[in-house]
């Protein structure tokens, strides 16, 4: 496996994390941004709920 | 945010008791619009992002950003709580203390049971009275700086240890220029282990150090710790599918 600039991905760090809405659990949309209602937050970006 | 599907994610959720959002990107279109799309993962697991967390502030903004080389490496609660966030946690596992030279040490892990993968952070704590000071680096010859070690285990990875700021400290006739820390100074080890069926293990921690005050210095000291940690089974192996 080739190595990644880990650094460079994503949004960089200050700069502000774009809008997602997607669906969550019930089927219906989550705004990210919405949802966190002002608070700080950790977005995480994990391999699979499956395997 | 995974690839996975809502049904699947509701049956995650589920199982494991999960409070907070689990977001669906099936088709993984925000994976890659953000730019962490996996691009060396090939069928059938196509579509996974690189496994990463962001911090963000309360306006949104991108405080940090953590990424692991290996999906197998994961920081732990109280890793992510004290390490990403700055926020001590209020439960870590057995602490274990010792003193000498009046300086008390004392050592915990930040929490007491491991699972295959897990990096958990190994804090050792010196409380050093006033009037006395122990050595930092750099360090001139023959004195003896603060270090932490912990004793070989196999298939269990110390990565290097984290030193807080030193003040700087001359004494009066030597050129040279010391670094020093005072009263209380937490070095901080992060550890993953990536062993199966190891059962509890006893760590052997060692920390060395000499104190001084501004005009003698102490005998270097060394002592051991040994901190029990015990083992957290795994909840299931599932093999990869689309």
């Amino acid at each position: 496996m080739t190595d990644v600039d880990f650094a460079s991905l994503g949004p960089a760090v200050g700069e502000p994390f774009p809008g997602v809405i997607l669906p969550g659990v019930d089927g219906r949309p989550v705004d990210l941004h919405a949802d966190r209602a002002g608070r700080p937050a950790l977005v995480v970006f994990y391999r699979s709920a499956r395997w | 945010m995974s690839y996975d599907g809502v049904e699947a994610l509701r049956g995650f959720g589920a199982k494991y008791g999960i409070s907070y959002p689990l977001l669906s990107d099936e088709g993984s279109a925000v994976i890659r619009a953000l730019g962490l799309l996996n691009e060396q993962a090939a069928e059938p697991i196509m579509g996974i992002p690189h496994p990463g967390t962001f911090v963000l502030n309360a306006d949104g903004s991108v405080r940090s950003k953590h990424f692991y080389p290996s999906y197998r490496e994961r920081d732990t609660g109280v890793g992510v709580l004290e390490h990403l966030l700055g926020v001590e946690a209020a439960v870590h596992g057995a602490i274990r203390d010792a003193s000498v030279e009046s300086v008390a040490v004392s050592a915990w892990f930040d929490k007491d049971s491991y699972a295959w993968g897990q990096r958990i952070w190994l804090t050792v704590e010196l409380d050093i009275p006033a009037g006395l000071h122990v050595y930092g680096r750099p360090i001139p010859d023959g004195y003896h700086p603060l270090e932490v070690e912990l004793e070989p285990i196999e298939r269990v990875l110390p990565g290097p240890p984290r030193f807080p700021e030193t003040k700087p400290f001359r004494i009066d006739g030597l050129d040279e220029a010391f670094h020093v820390y005072e009263g209380k100074v937490r070095v901080q080890v992060p550890v993953t282990f990536m062993l199966v069926d190891g059962g509890t293990l006893d760590a052997g921690v060692r920390v060395s150090f000499q104190a001084c005050t501004t005009t003698e210095c102490l005998a270097p000291q060394s002592l051991r710790l040994v901190l029990p940690i015990a083992e957290q089974p795994l909840v299931e192996r599932p093999q990869p599918r689309a």
